[in-house]
């Protein structure tokens, strides 16, 4: 390892800074790569998913709507803890009305979004809501830290609006049906889901388990329905933020953060670039002493440079990974291999390609004797 | 054979011209072992950076075996050099992050020799030096007088006729620049044309002709 970083970079503690700077760079790019794509991809969709959870219920297909109340489901499924029975129980109705039936299964299904205040990474949205109970919502356990209790009832501020709470639903269900499939998707951790679920069931049940990310919630809805699929199941609503604030978050994106890391991209790999080609003067200069001309020369640097980019394209992948692992904790990474990854990095290698042409001025004016014996 | 006719080096502008060769005509034979001597800025490196095709004549005529190099193109002159002549310098010029052998076969990649070929050469060249046991070893690992016989072996393997040396033994001690001399000596006993320049005289009674140069003319 040390006498590659030598090789390629004249000295050990050279080709650390400059490797690490380089993939840095790499990583910025990356990112803005991703982020290009992720809105892109949201920009595409009207509507996406933020944050979900689902619960399967299989019901006969002569069962009554009505006989489906949140208590007779809280008594057979533990799923519910009914705080306002009154409300709770329409609440519910309204739900299943709302939800679709298919093959005796009623889904019941919702989103969930979180308030900026819990300290957790959410966004505004959509709570379900009784339509014959105004201003009383569901809310999942994992968002019990933003209630408050007012004269034994308790409320919660989403959307700058204050809901009571009729019912909290259970971040772990156990289901009843002959298809033994939990899922689970919240802002507790995997380790925190893991051990509710094994106090809950014993480790019966099978399950799967999926990250919430709420910075890449396409792909989280994909995720989800594909793994539901092949259970037979499948996800038939959701919702998340309106057109107008994707459309704000893109054009901050692009007006203030995409500039700053094209700007810190480029500088840094000029710089990297023309250290990295002045080190390499005398080397330049031997080689034209025995007969090298300057397209050999320049060939010959761009081949050992572009394998010291690709290193660090490689590590500015792994710090990509590794970044969105703690900030988003996502147990997947979907590789955006696109067209505009393509271009982006094409552009890049292109960029670096000029720059070294430009230094190449320093090769073309060396004259090998004098700068033999100067180096 | 070089034949070298009234050169003249002009280096500065109309305003401010310094003269470093004021027209100096020569012949070197095929086989021949010259040593070209004289004080510091006689116009010695600037003779050789000629003759090497590193720099261009102002005036006067430059021929090798036939060719008028002075008339030749830039790329023509670089494309003559490669295929004819090899420099060693006097700090050994090696690529210290290259091995001896990668540092030898620098040459003949140069010339698109190819790598069963190269290999052959290589081994040959360090075998002739008395280096062959040292083809992996890095430059720093070895002596002053190593390094050297490394720089000599890829002169030799470029397979040119023309090996200019300028101050060879200028970073060695007595001992082994005398080795180094020795190993110039039976170089053009081979065949090849070799060219130093040195300051050191009792090293250059070794040659088969010493030249001395002052103030750009040869003092005869």
């Amino acid at each position: 390892m040390k006498k590659m970083l030598k090789r390629y970079y004249r000295d050990v503690l050279t080709g650390v800074l400059m490797t690490l700077s380089l993939s840095f760079t790499f990583f910025l790019i990356l990112n803005s790569i991703r982020i290009i794509n992720l809105i892109n991809d949201e920009v595409k969709v009207d509507e996406y998913v933020k944050c979900m959870y689902v619960s399967t219920e299989l019901l006969d297909a002569e069962t009554e709507q009505d006989e489906k109340t949140f208590e007779e489901l809280s008594r057979k499924a533990d799923l519910f803890e009914i705080l306002n029975e009154e409300t709770c129980n329409v609440s519910l109705y309204s739900i299943a009305l709302n939800s679709k039936v298919r093959e005796g299964t009623i889904r019941v299904q919702y989103v969930v979004s979180y308030n900026e205040s819990l300290d957790r990474k959410v966004v505004s949205g959509e709570m379900p809501k009784a339509d014959f109970t105004n201003g009383c919502v569901l809310i999942t356990e994992s968002m019990l830290d933003a209630t408050e209790s007012i004269n034994d009832k308790k409320y919660i501020e989403l959307n700058g609006d204050v809901y009571e709470i009729s019912g909290i639903i259970r971040d772990v269900s156990v289901g009843q049906s002959e298809r033994e499939v939990i899922i689970f998707a919240g802002a507790m951790s995997k380790e925190q889901k893991t051990k509710v679920f094994s106090e809950k069931t014993g480790n019966k049940w099978k399950t799967i388990h999926i990250g919430s990310n709420v910075n890449n919630p396409l792909n989280v809805y994909k995720s989800i329905n594909d793994k539901l699929n092949k259970y037979g199941m499948q996800l038939t609503s959701h919702g998340g933020l309106s057109h107008s604030q994707l459309e704000e978050s893109t054009r901050y994106m692009n007006s203030v953060l995409q500039p700053i890391m094209i700007f810190f991209s480029f500088t840094n790999v000029f710089v990297v670039t023309g250290i990295w080609v002045k080190k390499r003067l005398r080397e330049c200069a031997i080689r034209k002493s025995f007969g090298a001309t300057y397209d050999m020369i320049m060939v010959h640097l761009i081949k050992e440079m572009f394998k010291c980019v690709i290193v660090s394209v490689v590590i500015g992948a792994i710090i990509q990974f590794v970044y969105l692992r703690i900030t988003d904790n996502i147990f997947y990474i979907k590789l955006y291999i696109n067209k505009t990854s393509a271009i982006v990095m094409a552009g890049v290698f292109f960029i670096i390609l000029i720059i070294m042409c430009y230094y190449g001025k320093y090769i073309k004016k060396t004259e090998p004797i004098t700068a033999i014996k100067r180096m | 054979m070089i034949r070298i006719k009234d050169i003249v080096k002009i280096y500065g502008d109309k305003e401010c011209q310094t003269y470093a060769l004021k027209g100096i005509s020569l012949d070197i034979n095929d086989g021949e072992f010259v040593a070209i001597m004289g004080p510091s800025g006689s116009g010695k490196s600037t003779l050789l950076n000629i003759i090497g095709c590193m720099d261009v004549l102002t005036e006067g005529e430059f021929i090798v075996d036939e060719t008028i190099v002075s008339s030749l193109t830039n790329s023509k002159r670089q494309e003559f050099a490669k295929n004819n002549i090899s420099f060693v310098f006097q700090d050994f010029a090696l690529m210290n992050d290259y091995t001896s052998y990668e540092n030898v076969e620098l040459p003949l990649r140069i010339k698109g020799v190819s790598g069963r070929e190269r290999k052959k050469i290589v081994l040959e060249s360090l075998d002739k030096v008395g280096m062959s046991e040292f083809y992996k070893k890095y430059p720093n690992k070895l002596s002053g007088g190593q390094q050297q016989r490394v720089a000599i072996a890829r002169a030799l393997a470029s397979g040119n006729k023309y090996i200019l040396a300028d101050e060879p033994t200028g970073a060695l001690d007595r001992e082994n620049g005398m080795e180094i001399i020795n190993v110039l000596k039976d170089i053009a006993k081979e065949g090849r044309t070799v060219i130093m320049v040195t300051h050191n005289e009792e090293l250059a009674k070794f040659a088969d002709r010493i030249i001395y140069i002052e103030d750009g003319l040869i003092n005869q």
